[in-house]
Formats: C-alpha cells, sequence, structure tokens
C-alpha cells in the first residue's frame, strides 16, 4: 500500500541513478528533459526521471504563488473485459472504454456529472482502451495520468457512455485538500497539548513518523480511520481523527493508562472529529477533570486544575511555544 | 561459613532428596501419534494429511490424558508404551479444545497390563524445580524445569483464560504434552514452547475441567465477555466520583466475544469479583497463589452457567450485581476465531471462490493480510450482518475474464441481497438481476461492482470445477 504517494508520470532510462543523484537534470541534445529522481534496489541500471511535463505543470501551477498540487478527478477506472459486463453496458465487445467503479470524496463535480458504471471513452480527446489505458505520445499509460496534466480548479473535456449512449461532458478538477492520506506536506503539524497529552490529526506524515515500521505500531482501525473511511461518504471523507501523539510525563499524568497512537473520539462528551472540535472542547471545558474517551472504547481522565498547571511547567521544560498549533 | 560445613551442606543439597518418591514413566507415559486431516484455507477444497506426535499419561479409569492441541481434523489416533515399536489404535473419547484437554482410551485390554496410572497433583508448587518426561526413539527423556511463576494467561488454544505455570527448561521443541512431575505428583502437561520457556497445564485446572466433564451436562469453561482496562490513574475513577485510589478496573466494552451476560456496563468500575476485591491492575489476591489477574476467576472455580457476584461502582455509587457465566462458543463470534474439527467452508460460483471471513483464513494469509480484512475481522457486529462473506480470488477461465486479479475482497450484496454468510450466496444467485448477477464489495474496497453472465454461470462453474479438479462446488 502506497498510502502517501500519487501516480505522476516517470520516465525509466538506463542510466543507473544511484542515491545522491536525485535532483540532478537529465540531459538529451544540449537540453533538459528531465530530474533524476529515484533508482530501485535490485533493478540494475535503471533508473527514473520527471518529465518535463510534471515539470511544467509545477512551474505554472507555482506562478501566482500559491503550489496546489496535482488534481484528480476523484474517480476509481478499472478495465471493462468481461463480455458480461460490456453486455449489460450496452457496449460492444471491443477494446473500447473503461469502467468508472466507484467515485471518491470529496469531489462534488464529480459527484454531479458522473455515475457509478459510467464508461470513460476518452480523457482529453485520448481514446480510452477497455484495459484503462491510453496512448499518450507513444506510450501505453493509465487515463487517470491524464488528469494530473491540467491545474487545479481547470476542467478536463470527457467521453463518456452511459444509458447506452454517447455523453460528452467537461469535468472540473481539484487537488483534494482534504486527503490526509496525502499527507500535510508543506505545513507544519498542528497540535494540542491537553495536561502533556500532545494530539495531533492522524495523517501519512503522522504514519511516517513512527518509523519504516510503522504498520507494526498502528492498529487497523487506525489505518481504516485513515484510508477506508474516507469511501463511505462525504461526512466520513471530511473528519480528520485526532490522535494521541505521545504523552510529556509529569506527576498529573503519569498513570494516564491510555498508549501513544490511540484516536480520541470524546472529551467531556464532546465528539471529537478534527483539531477544531478538540480546541473547542478544551476552550469550553467545565468542571473538574478532563474526560476521554478513544476509538478502542477505552476512558481516561485528567484533573483539569493539575492539568492547567502542568502545561506551564511542560511548556517549560520542553521548550514548547504555546499548547496549541493549528 | 566454615569450609568443611560449606562442603558438608553442599553434599547434602546434592543428594536425591526425593529419590524415594521418584516418579516411573516408563508405567504410565505414552507416546501418541494423531494421523488428520490438513487444509489450506486459501485453496480450501483441498485435503492434506498430517501427522502430530505427542505425549499423554495414564490417569484413573483408564484413561489416557493429554492436550487438545493436535487432534483437530483426526480420525486415526495409535499409541505406544514402554518405548515398544507395537502400537495400539486409541479412541478419543473427549475433547475440549477451549480448555486444551483430550481424554483417549483403548480398547485392548493387553495395552492396560502392567500399566500404572498416576494422581493429578492437588495444588502448584511456586517455586523450586520439576521434571519434564517424554518419549524420544523408544527412550524416556527427562530435563529438568525450573519455576518461573503461576500466573493467569489464555488458553493456546481458545480466548479461555485459566491458571498456567511458566518454567524454563532446556528441553527441545516441546508443548506436545510432555508430562512434568514434582516428585511422584503430577504438576501439568505442556501446551507451548518458546525458546526456553514452557507453558503448562497446570494439574489442578486439569483437574477441574475433567470434574466437569464426569458431571452432567458438561457445563464447559466459561469466559468474562467484557473488557476492562486499569484504573490506576486516580483521575479516572475520581472524574466518576469514586474518590479511592488503585481499586478497581473500567469496563471498556460487553459482549466482547458474543456471548450472552447479564448485568454489566461500559463504564462500571469493577471492585470486587467472587468475593475478591480487585486491584487497580485488574488482579486479585488469590487466598492460594498470591496476586493473579481477574480473567482467571471465571475458571477457578466456576463453569459456564453459574452465577458470580460482582461489586461494580456505577453512577455514583456501589452496586452488587450476579454475572451469569457465559459459556465459551466460538460460533457466537460476529468472525469466528476458530474452526476446530470443521473443513474450511467455500462456495465457487463461475470461478469466483466464496469463503466467509474467520480466524483460519486470516491466519493462512500471514502478516501480509489485507488491511481491510484486519479491520472487518475485529468488528464485533455490522449492521444486521451476522458474519461476512469474502470472495478470496478467482479461477481464470472465459466466463469471468477481467476479473481474474480479484482476491479478498468483502462481498457486500448479490442481486440486491445482504451477504453474511454463504448460504446467502444460493439465495441470491437463484434471483437474477435480469440476465446478470450483479455483485458489490464493500465501498472500502478496491473494487465496488463486478457483474456476470446468470444464463451462462451453472456450465461455466461445472466447466472450471472440472479444469481444476475441484471435487465439489461448495462446501458449507
Amino acid at each position: 500500500m502506497q498510502t502517501n504517494k500519487s501516480n505522476l508520470l516517470a520516465v525509466q532510462t538506463d542510466a543507473a541513478i544511484n542515491p545522491g543523484n536525485s535532483g540532478g537534470p537529465v540531459i538529451q541534445d544540449g537540453k533538459v528533459v528531465g530530474v533524476s529522481f529515484q533508482g530501485k534496489p535490485g533493478l540494475e541500471n535503471a533508473g527514473f526521471f520527471i518529465p518535463p511535463n510534471i515539470i511544467r505543470h509545477f512551474l505554472e501551477d507555482l506562478t501566482d504563488g500559491i503550489y496546489e498540487g496535482f488534481p484528480a478527478a476523484g474517480i476509481g477506472i478499472v478495465k471493462l473485459t468481461n463480455p458480461a459486463f460490456r453486455a449489460a453496458l450496452g457496449l460492444a465487445q471491443n477494446n473500447i472504454g473503461a469502467r468508472i467503479d466507484s467515485l471518491f470524496y470529496p469531489f462534488p463535480a464529480t459527484h454531479e456529472l458522473l455515475r457509478e458504471n459510467d464508461v470513460l471513452l476518452e480523457v482529453a480527446g485520448y481514446p480510452v482502451g477497455s484495459d484503462g489505458n491510453v496512448i499518450y505520445r507513444g506510450n501505453s499509460v493509465h487515463a487517470a495520468l491524464l488528469f494530473s496534466q491540467v491545474q487545479h480548479g481547470e476542467s478536463i473535456a470527457l467521453k463518456i457512455w452511459r444509458d447506452n449512449a454517447e455523453l460528452e461532458l467537461e469535468l472540473p478538477l481539484y487537488v483534494n485538500s482534504e486527503d490526509r492520506t496525502m499527507g500535510n506536506q508543506y505545513e507544519p503539524p498542528p497540535f494540542i497539548i491537553v495536561g502533556g497529552l500532545v494530539f495531533t490529526e492522524l495523517s501519512t506524515n503522522y504514519l511516517g513518523s513512527l518509523g519504516r515500521n510503522w504498520r507494526d505500531q498502528v492498529g487497523a482501525d487506525t489505518l481504516y480511520e485513515l484510508v477506508y473511511r474516507n469511501r463511505l461518504g462525504d461526512e466520513a471523507a471530511r473528519a480528520k481523527p485526532v490522535v494521541l501523539s505521545t504523552i510529556l510525563k509529569h506527576a498529573s499524568n503519569i498513570d494516564f493508562s491510555v498508549d501513544a497512537r490511540s484516536i480520541l473520539t470524546e472529551l467531556n462528551g464532546q465528539p471529537i472529529s478534527s483539531m477544531a472540535d478538540l480546541s473547542a472542547a478544551v476552550e469550553h471545558a467545565e468542571g473538574d477533570f478532563y474526560r476521554f474517551r478513544f476509538l478502542s472504547g477505552a476512558v481516561e481522565a485528567l484533573n483539569r486544575s493539575e492539568a492547567l498547571a502542568a502545561e506551564a511547567q511542560l511548556l517549560q521544560q520542553y521548550n514548547i511555544p504555546s499548547v496549541q498549533r493549528l | 561459613m566454615k569450609p568443611l560445613t560449606a562442603l558438608i551442606l553442599g553434599c547434602l543439597a546434592a543428594l536425591p532428596l526425593r529419590a524415594e518418591t521418584a516418579y516411573n514413566p516408563e508405567t504410565s507415559l505414552v507416546e501418541i501419534e494423531v494421523t488428520k486431516k490438513a487444509y489450506d484455507y486459501r485453496t480450501p477444497w483441498i485435503i492434506r494429511n498430517e501427522q502430530v506426535r505427542k505425549n499423554g499419561i495414564l490417569i484413573e479409569d483408564q484413561q489416557i490424558l493429554t492436550t487438545a492441541d493436535g487432534f483437530s481434523g483426526q480420525y486415526l489416533c495409535r499409541i505406544k508404551q514402554r518405548g515398544e515399536s507395537r502400537q495400539y489404535t486409541a479412541e478419543l473419547v473427549w475433547i475440549d479444545y477451549y480448555a486444551n484437554i483430550a481424554i483417549l482410551n483403548v480398547a485392548d485390554s493387553e495395552f492396560w497390563e502392567e500399566m500404572v496410572p498416576v494422581a493429578l497433583a492437588t495444588s502448584i508448587p511456586q517455586s523450586g524445580e520439576l521434571q519434564i518426561y517424554r518419549w524420544r526413539n523408544g527412550r524416556i527423556e527427562q530435563r529438568a524445569a525450573e519455576i518461573i511463576r503461576l500466573h493467569s494467561g489464555s488458553s493456546k488454544m481458545s480466548y479461555v483464560q485459566h491458571l498456567v505455570l511458566t518454567v524454563s527448561s532446556t528441553i527441545q521443541s516441546a508443548g506436545w504434552a510432555e508430562v512434568v512431575f514434582d516428585g511422584d505428583q503430577l504438576v501439568g502437561l505442556t501446551a507451548s514452547a518458546s525458546k526456553d520457556r514452557l507453558n503448562i497445564l497446570p494439574a489442578e485446572f486439569i483437574q477441574k475441567v475433567i470434574d466437569g466433564y464426569r458431571s452432567e451436562g458438561d457445563p464447559g469453561l466459561g469466559y468474562f465477555d467484557f473488557t476492562f482496562m486499569s484504573a490506576r490513574n486516580p483521575a479516572l475513577p475520581a472524574s466518576k466520583g469514586l474518590d479511592q485510589r488503585d481499586v478497581g478496573v473500567v469496563v471498556t466494552e460487553t459482549g466482547t466475544r458474543g456471548l450472552t451476560q447479564h448485568g454489566l456496563q461500559v463504564g462500571d468500575i469493577i471492585l470486587e469479583v467472587d468475593g475478591f476485591a480487585i486491584d487497580s491492575e485488574g488482579q486479585y489476591l488469590d487466598p492460594d497463589y498470591g496476586r493473579l489477574a481477574m480473567g482467571s476467576l471465571a475458571t477457578r472455580a466456576h463453569f459456564a452457567g453459574e452465577s458470580i457476584p460482582f461489586t461494580v461502582w456505577r453512577d455514583g455509587a456501589v452496586h452488587r450485581l450476579d454475572y451469569t457465566l457465559p459459556r465459551a462458543d466460538f460460533g457466537q463470534d460476529f468472525i469466528p476465531e476458530q474452526r476446530y474439527d470443521q473443513p474450511p467452508q467455500y462456495r465457487i460460483a463461475g470461478g469466483l471462490v466464496f469463503q466467509p471471513l474467520n480466524g483460519p483464513l486470516l491466519e493462512a494469509l500471514g502478516k501480509n493480510k489485507p488491511p481491510l480484512l484486519d479491520y472487518y475481522s475485529q468488528q464485533k457486529t455490522l449492521d444486521e450482518r451476522t458474519g461476512l462473506v469474502v470472495l478470496s480470488g478467482v479461477l481464470p477461465d472465459d466466463y469471468n475474464l477481467g476479473y481474474e486479479d480479484l482476491r479478498y475482497l468483502l462481498v457486500d450484496e448479490i442481486n440486491g441481497h445482504k451477504i453474511s454468510h454463504l448460504e446467502d450466496i444460493e439465495a441470491a444467485l437463484s434471483a437474477p438481476q435480469g440476465a446478470y448477477h450483479r455483485i458489490r464489495f464493500m465501498p472500502e474496497g478496491g473494487l465496488r461492482h463486478i457483474v456476470l453472465d446468470a444464463a451462462a454461470m451453472p456450465a461455466a462453474t461445472r466447466r472450471i470445477l472440472q479444469h481444476y479438479r475441484i471435487p465439489q462446488q461448495s462446501q458449507l
């Protein structure tokens, strides 16, 4: 599983690219045709570089001073080679057309314009094969790569097959800024400290911070919250789980028995599905205790006055500028 | 200490103090060979056979005691005695996979000649040295074992909690019911081994299980069907109005295994179980064995069906309730953890192989099991479903062209029918939508929809079964 990768066009070369070569120019006929970026262990005399169209996309994106990234259509494209499925959709038994199996969230324009089991016949004028590929500059590549050719907010021309007829439409494409699986790549991570308990947003970056063996350190429920729940619907997709990242030990929390990497679901009875929820719940907390509930069903508490006193000491002790950064 | 005194004491320590009561294993220890059917859940129609060699010991009433481990799927059991090559056919009289205990009998009267049963120890030592015995190549192998601790642990074969004696020993490849003695007292049978550590089923637990088996109705072992967490953080009980430190544990889930249970609620702080005070780590002070985790109280003095008094803190007050101990039963799990003595279930339709999601299937997938299956395997309930079915793979054929790479997808619906069990598939396929079967998978997976030709499915299934030499379309 590649939870933190997006698929973009790359070019394979027989020049070995080794550690330290990354970022170096690839020259052909005196012109830069790419930027080298990766080799692959076990793959001899082969390396990969970023082609010019990806570099141009990046540079164009930056012209307004805001980097958006590469947009997506928010659809799952699968091959359509089964004769029965083609017949059920009223399609000829040939090599044209790939099926849109599912619509992802949150892509409101996609949900407005497309349906599950629409058949993608053309993307940006390129005929789509039944295997989901297009012939792009002489190479067979997946049709989804064409979506990354346009900029955030721009549209792409699609020809689809629906209800036994062809239909042409312009689909606006967006960079899904809500996609936590892409990670929070360009901003420092948010955090809120409550009595020494450090909470942050569950993201690919967070999992990456756990090291190479992160999969062994988080449960299936955590991975589900990060990756799979997004596919259930708009509301679920927009939820940003809050995870207990670490505990800054203090006499007031030394016996707190819920482990780090647990997902917080409630504070003082208030549901928590984002850092903003947690910030508000902390701000409006009343009573003698912070009462926490976690996704596992575990509950815990901190004495509120002790927690507030501990925060001041811990900020000083660990050189932390403030109790939260959102 | 003077050198002479030290020398005398040293010599005394080296003497075999229990020599007069040392156990003679030749007349009671036997070697068991179990021949069994074995399955690979990735190809559930294939039956292999396996042999397991383990140990057993004669106890009263011409019964041979051993562990249940290795018996699942058994169809032939043979026993050797005295290291001789002759094998006697044995009958599996009774087995309890939850307790990991089995009783065998041998019909041939010759077998019992000069064989001497041994007695189970009535108490378990908590320190000192024990002796482990087993047959190896016609000779008795004897190894010393040092007691590490007696504690409450999970059965090797189930989630049941009971007393476990952990020892260290240099014996190799153990854990197959090697017998453990303290002098001439049978202290227990080895149940599992890891490096130089062995977990032993203590005699006291074995005796209790056998008593249950011999009693009318065999009530079986009970299980505390709830989860709890420590309340050692004083702020946690204080936030619930309980102004005491280091007492009780907080209930975090009830009905974890889908067993019937009464009385407890999430958020209760358990203060006492069966008259024993529970500390904030979930331990109680056992009158015989010191501090033990409370889980073993379910099996220490009770059988399933009995009521155990609980004292809990709930809504700012002490409550007393009777917890009716449910019987351990894998069949009640939403995703069954184990399936003993049953072949894997499957159903093949048009080359698509469907299987119920359960523990053995997940185990067969190993460490690389798909995260979504891992997640669903931990669910206790799901909407109105009573189980989950997986498309575990596709046997390629022209009929299912384009779907040959599909595997480990959770089935949501077939032809609009929700699918919980393999039996649901039969009903769903009998009602195609027009000329097609439409299968939907769970929305979080990699693929949502597939369509198959309804009329062509029966012939395709027959052709595929023949092509792949699969004897039957389904095993339910």
